[in-house]
């Protein structure tokens, strides 16, 4: 998996990270490591743009949640925590505390893996950049 | 039961991509259903990576693939010679519990569950383990 930065202008100033690939457990942690180093850097608003991530397992859902929580400026969950850590980011999807990480354009494959595990209503997906970035 | 196309790999994450490819080129030479693939393929990555991670815990170890059709099923077996564990006896997430309260690992053999029609565990004559993960109505007449 390739993980391409780039930076766009909405109402703020937003980094989009772009995942190319497949996203599994050999790779995941890149990804919040990448997270880690955006929001030490100042990234607070981040479009993660899956349109050419082909695959994702659920250890990428881990991944995705753990990059919500860090560009809110929280610790990412202990794996540990399970579905209590999922249930806890659609507690604050209510109170919009994660409107800072948007997800964008998922691809059958991965749609699927965010569907069957009930993770699509936890997060802000988009179908598109620009309807993301506009959500900001 | 068509002859089946085997794969044998070394249990390491770096691997997965791999094994993804073989089942799915397996899968799709005989016109399969490409969502159905999807599915198989999802499920199968789950109960690969708990075989590296949980099964063998980092040691060196071995994952023989199998994939064939049973008529229109998809068919995947995956075997390993990690201490002998039964993803089928995880139980399903108790919506009644507080989610806090619900383990991590039960959500890779969730998915397991949801997205094949079959999930069965036997035990090897020679000690192993053999995970067959199957998905009707995938080939295509």
């Amino acid at each position: 998996m390739e993980i391409v930065m780039k930076e766009a202008e909405a109402r703020v100033p937003v980094t989009i990270m772009q995942l190319h690939g497949e996203l599994d457990a050999s790779n995941y942690l890149d990804v919040i490591a990448k997270a880690k180093e955006l929001h030490a850097a100042g990234t607070r608003n981040l479009v993660l743009d899956l349109s050419d991530l082909s695959f994702m397992a659920s250890s990428g859902l881990v991944a995705l949640h753990s990059t919500a929580l860090i560009m809110r400026g929280d610790e990412p969950p202990d794996p540990e925590h399970g579905w209590g850590a999922f249930h806890a980011i659609a507690k604050e999807r209510e109170t919009g505390l994660i409107a800072n990480c948007k997800i964008c354009n998922p691809q059958p494959a991965v749609l699927r893996s965010l569907e069957i595990t009930g993770f699509k209503a936890f997060l802000d997906v988009y179908t598109d950049l620009d309807t993301a970035l506009a959500s900001f | 039961m068509d002859q089946p196309l085997r794969l044998r790999i070394a249990a390491d994450l770096k691997n997965l991509a791999t094994i993804r490819r073989f089942v799915e080129s397996a899968a799709k030479s005989e016109d399969g259903n490409p969502e159905a693939i999807v599915d198989m393929l999802i499920a199968m990555n789950e109960a690969a990576t708990n075989i590296i991670i949980h099964g063998y815990q980092g040691q060196p170890g071995i994952i023989e693939v199998e994939v064939a059709y049973d008529e229109d099923a998809l068919v995947v077996s995956l075997r390993d010679q990690a201490p002998i564990f039964d993803p089928t006896l995880v139980p399903a997430p108790d919506v009644t519990l507080p989610p806090e309260q619900r383990p991590f690992g039960g959500m890779g053999v969730h998915m397991m569950r949801q997205l094949t029609d079959e999930l069965t565990h036997r035990t090897t004559p020679d000690g192993g383990n053999e995970l067959i993960l199957v998905k009707e109505d995938v080939r295509r007449a």
